[in-house]
């Protein structure tokens, strides 16, 4: 039951590409923007579009959008409560 | 001299204690007098001399300064009994619910109270402190009956505002004095204070209630002279006479011991005072006002609104150094100067200090003095002495004693760059820098084509000019805000400095195919553009020499230009349909190598904000940059100007007249109409009409009606259109779209058309009739504002009612819409002033939060664009296309993808794929691809945005400045059976204010594979969607209020057709009508058991508005065919529901309600959404403004997760600094609160920089200059 709901939400044509980073890779993220994790744009842990995934408060999601200016562009938020 | 400024480096608020007021006193106040007799100040009256001065001659008692030196001192009263200080009046009451009155602890329990204590001091930030602030508060609120930590039994506190608090004990209720509230607060312990959010370091709650109240300063409250010869006192200065004279009755009634009550009265009085004085503005207290009834200033008012502190005399400021005048045009001056009087430039000056380097120059012109031009005003020696040039009367002597180190102010000279701007100033634009070239007469003059970002016209506007006195000041603006670096729109990407009206007629009539110009008109020409390569060959030689306009043009063009674009005059045959048409007309304009071929150039060309398309004018700007621009705008307005100045070009009355056979076609189009419309009354009368779906019959009249008449005005524009010849003058403005449209002809020479209120036709007046002349409820065309004449043969009396009306409407639409831009526009600003560009492309705010990660998704800047595309794709295209045929052998289709991937992997994705497609469109060798791929890569690197870029006021300015041409309100859906939406500027508004409802909401439903190819079962699902209200599938109530029931007969057809569950029905209604419900044949016998009537009649008529059927919140739904499917479009969302409907597409069915959509579908979707509406509100109105901003605005109001609107309670309210959001709405609360918690701005943005006169951490505020010696 669960896995149709988020699939429902994730391929809806508004939603864009939503995912998990790990710990490395969030690392590497906050590297390279230099960055902590309370300057990244935020998601609630609630938000419809993580429904599925398995986020907990602190991780790191990547979204990946298609751009009209770029094709790709990509994005990233960090879970909140 | 100064070389280190020392600027502010935070402000910090705290609540000021009696001890403090006591000490920074210079004296006490006791007496309730301002003058005596004398004239002279009163001792230890309101206007001691001790706390100021006034009068330019005198010295400060208290420091002995003069008027300009002394700041003034504050003195003190003390008050017979404590007073309430309105400003935190709140505040306390919530401290006082809070705390115990025994224990005076914040009611929370021992962990509770160790685990709050914790997180604050660990928590820095200000936002999250609130709210655990507010948690505390709310927690300790709740707990009434007992104290946790004494156990005490707890009494409600009630707050009446403004001050008065009231106890509810078990005796009744009590009033809490002034005096013990302020008891209560003085036993809170510190750590309490702390948890309620007090910044216990410097404040303590009782502060909160006065007991002694400073007395401000003279020079904040001064006096005025009148004309009269008597002295007016400053409304302060009122007030603090009649506190004072309260204050003195008080003590004395205290002293002499008279009755509580009246010693009540009198404090009451005092507090009322008080209160007033320090914000005349409360609810629930009239406010004090002057002997001539109006209200007086309070402190608040004098901080608060548009004309307050902040707005007026802080974030804003009137400056010296600065000029205005009425302007005019000069088409002789260079783009970027200004024509300034010499009057203004003997007033303005620039500083220079003087050095070995210009030592001979100062002389000079200190030698010339003040009475000539060039020459000086003044000289300011090493020790800072200023000595006006006016008073010397040996100059010459005078100015050899001038040596380096000295500063001379001179007179504004040919060359200085000033500041020019014409308000209002919407975009950055409407500020450049320009060079002075001082002129005789009294206007600013300037150069015609430089109006556009402006938006000047000559019918009498002012525009102000601004001599900066700094050396970085005067560089920054010669480096970046000269107008040739300008000219591109960083909102849509075009030009915004070009050719406008007489440029463009000019040049089309120049360049057309017919303009042929001897040997002395091409001199004359040429003598206008000074300077250029060389005479060509005549184009023609026999019989004589003659040169075309074409050739004359091409001398402007760079040498290695190459373009090509359809004139604004092309028309497309439709009649040949082949290629190669468009050269007969010479209306598609190409630019070899430099050269005319064909085409002639008109707006299309060289217009100046043209959004429709790139204009050569764009090329040259962004390809040759802005000096090369500069050059052919000079060059290009004075040759057209002098062309057409030679040739002529006027309008004459006669050019609007029609051919006979025109006319005659004109009145039959009219007949035929009006002939339409009385087959269709008579329909309608005799009852035989069919009224549309969805509309009543009158409705549906109408918009037939007003169809028909619509329908002849276009007609008729057509028709005279096509009889105009292509030299008549008005045909030539029009097509050149210099001015005018074709709506224009067709008024002038056919008819004016009928005229609209509201979208409507003019109906209302008088009864039934908009005019007396009519009769009543007359319908047709002349009686409701068809206006059959046209402009030139004029107006009958009733048609010129009707046209004054629509023209008022509009207007007055006009006038509100400007206002409610403005507010937007102002909105916009204060929410995305700090946002800037960082090194690494990121878009982030004062506080280093990340908004966007690449701004635009490219990093690119919109000013470096071609109308947002930062590489010319076209050239690029024909180039290689040229080039084809040299080439021998060609790459590989896959090694050009190689190769494309190799030197452009850095790029966006869809540049790459842009290129590769027109790579692989055609031959090319290696060597061409590699210089291609290289010239790509350089554009874009070109086109990136700078860093520290102000980007959020560019993109504000970018929104707000095309939403004066929005239309306020939107009627356009006259059509049949067209939805009704918000569009426009309500619609945007609604967008960025982030409401929880729009105004129309509305959803786009797409269907699943297996419905929606067929209508019919689309329209199956409609049915199901649509929902029905109780009222809907009633025919009938009866209602018998005394009993309390209710007899519902029922729409049995209906019910059965849709198949309601009618037991459902039922127990919906016994449970809302608290009652039973009885099915009887067709209808439904309710007994409700409520008993007050008030809540009976409640209940029954939200009872006949809940959905029984269908989708809740969805009133209509429509099918339509969109790129061959079948969508239901509908009046009313619910996309929770719809999304798992059976036969809907759950991937793209989308809705207009932007909350709806983050609920359902999350915070990218909802951005995404964002994104969407903004498009189709901007495309709707034709208004082209690039995407870029679009994504920025986005992202600011999604970046925390959830949705934020543009304003108070979203991005602004959230701001960390307190200066910011007391300068943008809420003014004294917002103080109030940032003294309590003892706030500190540490001065991250944009407005309180400008506050505290700090230089702004923006764009070049965000770097330094060092210099290496």
């Amino acid at each position: 039951m669960k896995k149709k709901e988020s699939s429902i939400i994730s391929k809806h044509v508004l939603v864009p590409l939503h995912e998990v980073l790990t710990e490395r890779e969030a690392k590497e993220v906050l590297k390279r923007f230099h960055t902590d994790k309370e300057k990244l744009p935020k998601i609630r842990v609630d938000d419809p579009a993580l429904r599925g995934m398995n986020v907990k408060k602190g991780d790191i999601i990547k979204i990946t959008r298609r751009s009209p200016v770029s094709g790709k562009a990509i994005s990233y938020r960090v879970v909140i409560e | 001299m100064i070389l280190h400024k020392r600027h502010i480096k935070s402000l910090k608020l705290s609540l000021l204690s009696p001890t403090d007021i006591r000490k920074m006193a210079a004296t006490k106040i006791v007496l309730p007098k301002t003058y005596d007799t004398d004239g002279l100040p009163v001792e230890s009256g309101v206007m001691d001399p001790r706390l100021g001065v006034l009068e330019p001659r005198y010295l400060c008692r208290t420091c002995g300064g003069s008027i300009e030196k002394c700041p003034g001192h504050f003195g003190y009263i003390e008050l017979a009994k404590p007073v309430i200080n309105v400003l935190f009046a709140r505040e306390i009451a919530n401290i006082l619910k809070a705390t115990c009155k025994e224990c005076h602890k914040v009611k929370i329990p021992k962990e509770e109270r160790e685990k709050y204590l914790k997180l604050l001091q660990t928590t820095k930030n200000q936002n999250k402190r609130d709210e655990i602030i507010k948690e505390i508060k709310s927690k300790a609120v709740s707990k009434t009956q007992k104290c946790p930590n004494c156990g005490a039994k707890q009494n409600k506190i009630k707050f009446i505002p403004p001050y008065h608090y009231r106890e509810i004990t078990p005796q009744g209720p009590i009033n809490l004095t002034a005096s013990d509230v302020r008891e209560r607060l003085e036993e809170i312990p510190d750590e309490d204070a702390y948890l309620l959010g007090f910044d216990i370091e410097n404040n303590r709650p009782e502060w909160m209630v006065l007991t002694d109240l400073p007395v401000p300063p003279l020079p904040v409250r001064p006096s005025i002279v009148l004309e009269k010869g008597g002295r007016a006192e400053d409304d302060l200065t009122h007030k603090l006479v009649d506190i004072v004279r309260v204050n003195n009755n008080l003590r004395e009634s205290i002293d002499s011991g008279t009755p509580q009550h009246i010693i009540d009265d009198l404090w009451n009085l005092l507090q009322y005072h008080v209160a007033t004085y320090f914000d005349n503005n409360l609810s629930g207290v009239p406010s004090a006002k002057h002997r001539t009834k109006r209200p007086i200033k309070g402190i608040a008012q004098r901080l608060e609104g548009k004309e307050g502190r902040f707005r007026s005399n802080l974030a804003a400021k009137r400056v010296d150094f600065s000029a205005r005048t009425v302007i005019s045009p000069d088409p002789l001056l260079d783009i970027n100067e200004v024509g300034v009087p010499f009057e203004i430039a003997k007033t303005l000056t620039i500083p220079v200090t003087v050095s070995e380097l210009n030592i001979e120059e100062a002389k000079t012109l200190v030698a010339l003095g003040p009475k000539n031009h060039p020459g000086a005003k003044y000289v300011e020696r090493t020790d800072g002495t200023k000595v006006d040039l006016r008073f010397i009367s040996d100059l010459a002597a005078f100015a050899e004693n001038i040596s380096p180190g000295y500063k001379i102010g001179r007179y504004l000279m040919d060359g200085d760059v000033v500041l020019f701007n014409r308000q209002p100033s919407l975009h950055r634009i409407s500020m450049m820098g320009h060079r002075v070239k001082v002129l005789p007469y009294k206007t600013f003059r300037l150069n015609l084509a430089v109006c556009p970002p402006y938006n000047a016209d000559f019918d009498g506007d002012e525009m102000n000019l601004h001599a900066l006195q700094t050396l970085d000041s005067r560089v920054e603006a010669e480096e970046l805000m000269l107008v040739e670096k300008n000219i591109i729109s960083p909102r849509f990407g075009g030009a915004l400095v070009g050719g406008i009206l007489d440029h463009i007629t000019g040049s089309y009539l120049l360049t057309r195919r017919d303009t042929l110009l001897s040997k002395k008109e091409l001199g004359l020409l040429l003598s206008s553009l000074v300077d250029y390569d060389e005479i060509p060959e005549p184009a023609i030689l026999e019989p004589k020499e003659y040169w075309t306009g074409k050739q004359v043009f091409s001398l402007l063009l760079p040498k290695d230009l190459n373009f090509k674009l359809k004139a604004s005059v092309y028309i497309p045959k439709t009649e040949t349909g082949k290629e190669g048409e468009e050269f007969i007309e010479d209306t598609v304009v190409i630019v070899k190598n430099g050269e005319l071929l064909t085409g002639v150039i008109d707006t299309a060309a060289i217009g100046a904000i043209v959004e429709s398309g790139l204009t050569l004018l764009d090329v040259i700007a962004n390809k040759y940059g802005g000096e090369r621009a500069r050059e052919f705008l000079n060059k290009y307005t004075k040759v057209t100007l002098r062309f057409l100045s030679g040739r002529g070009f006027t309008l004459g009355l006669d050019e609007e007249d029609l051919p006979p056979e025109i006319k005659e076609k004109v009145k039959e189009i009219i007949l035929e109409g009006y002939r339409e419309i009385e087959k269709l009354l008579e329909l309608f009368n005799k009852g035989e009409f069919q009224p549309l779906p969805g509309r009543t019959k009158e409705e549906t009249l109408e918009i037939k009606v007003g169809g028909i008449l619509s329908n002849c005005r276009e007609k008729i524009g057509k028709e005279v259109s096509k009889s105009l010849d292509v030299d008549n003058s008005i045909v030539v403005m029009t097509s050149t779209k210099a001015k005018g449209s074709a709506i224009n002809i067709g008024q002038m020479a056919g008819s004016v058309g009928q005229q609209s209120l509201r979208g409507r036709r003019i109906s209302e007046g008088y009864i039934r009739r908009a005019l007396p002349h009519f009769k009543k409820g007359e319908k047709r065309a002349k009686s409701r504002g068809f206006v059959e004449s046209s402009y030139k043969r004029g107006l009958t009396p009733t048609e010129l009612y009707f046209h004054a009306m629509a023209g008022r409407e509009s207007l007055v639409d006009k006038a509100i819409r400007t206002a409610d831009s403005g507010y937007l526009q102002r909105r916009l600003m204060n929410a995305f002033q700090d946002l800037r560009i960082e090194n690494d492309g990121t878009v982030r705010d004062s506080e280093g939060k990340i908004i966007s990660f690449l701004y635009g998704d490219d990093g690119v800047d919109v000013t470096k664009t071609y109308h947002g595309e930062p590489v010319l794709f076209n050239e690029l295209e024909e180039t290689i296309a040229n080039d084809e045929n040299k080439v021998k052998k060609g790459m590989s289709n896959k090694n050009k993808q190689k190769l494309v991937e190799k030197e452009l992997k850095d790029l966006p994705e869809r540049i790459r794929n842009e290129t590769l497609k027109i790579v692989t469109k055609h031959k090319i060798n290696k060597e061409t691809l590699t210089k291609i791929l290289k010239t790509v890569k350089n554009s874009y690197l070109h086109a990136l945005v700078d860093p520290f870029e102000p980007i959020g006021v560019v993109t504000a300015q970018s929104i707000g400045e095309p939403s004066t041409q929005l239309t306020l309100r939107t009627f356009h859906f006259a059509g049949v059976a067209e939805k009704n939406i918000t569009l426009g500027f309500p619609r945007l508004k609604e967008v960025l204010d982030m409401r929880k409802k729009p105004s129309t909401p509305s959803m786009t439903i797409y269907l699943d594979e297996e419905h929606r190819k067929s209508r019919d079962k689309a329209l199956k699902i409609a049915e199901k969607i649509r929902s029905l209200t109780l009222k809907d599938i009633i025919e009938k109530i009866e209602i018998e209020p005394l009993s309390r029931e209710m007899v519902l007969t029922l729409k049995e057809e209906l019910i059965n057709q849709k198949g309601i569950d009618l037991k459902k029905v039922k127990s919906m209604i016994s449970k809302k009508m608290k009652g039973e419900v009885k099915e009887e044949r067709n209808s439904l016998i309710v007994q409700s058991g409520i008993d007050s009537y008030r809540k009976f009649k409640e209940a029954y008529t939200k009872l006949l508005d809940t959905t029984v059927y269908g989708v809740k919140g969805i009133t209509k739904t429509l099918i339509k065919e969109k790129a061959g499917e079948y969508v239901i479009e509908t009046e009313g969302s619910n996309l929770k529901v719809v999304l798992k409907m059976e036969g809907v597409d759950r991937n793209r069915t989308t809705t207009n309600d932007i909350l709806e959509i983050y609920n359902e579908l999350g915070i990218e979707a909802a951005r995404a959404a964002i994104i969407n509406e903004i498009k189709s509100v901007l495309e709707n109105q034709g208004i082209k403004i690039n995407i870029r901003h679009i994504l920025l605005a986005a992202d600011t109001l999604t970046f925390t997760g959830d949705l934020k609107q543009v304003g108070r309670y979203g991005v602004t309210g959230e701001k960390g600094s307190f200066l910011a959001r007391a300068s943008y709405e809420i003014t004294v609360k917002t103080l109030a609160e940032a003294a309590i918690k003892g706030e500190e701005d540490e001065l991250p943005g944009v407005v309180e920089r400008v506050i505290a006169g700090v230089p702004i951490q923006v764009g070049t505020g965000a770097v330094e200059l060092y210099a290496a010696f």
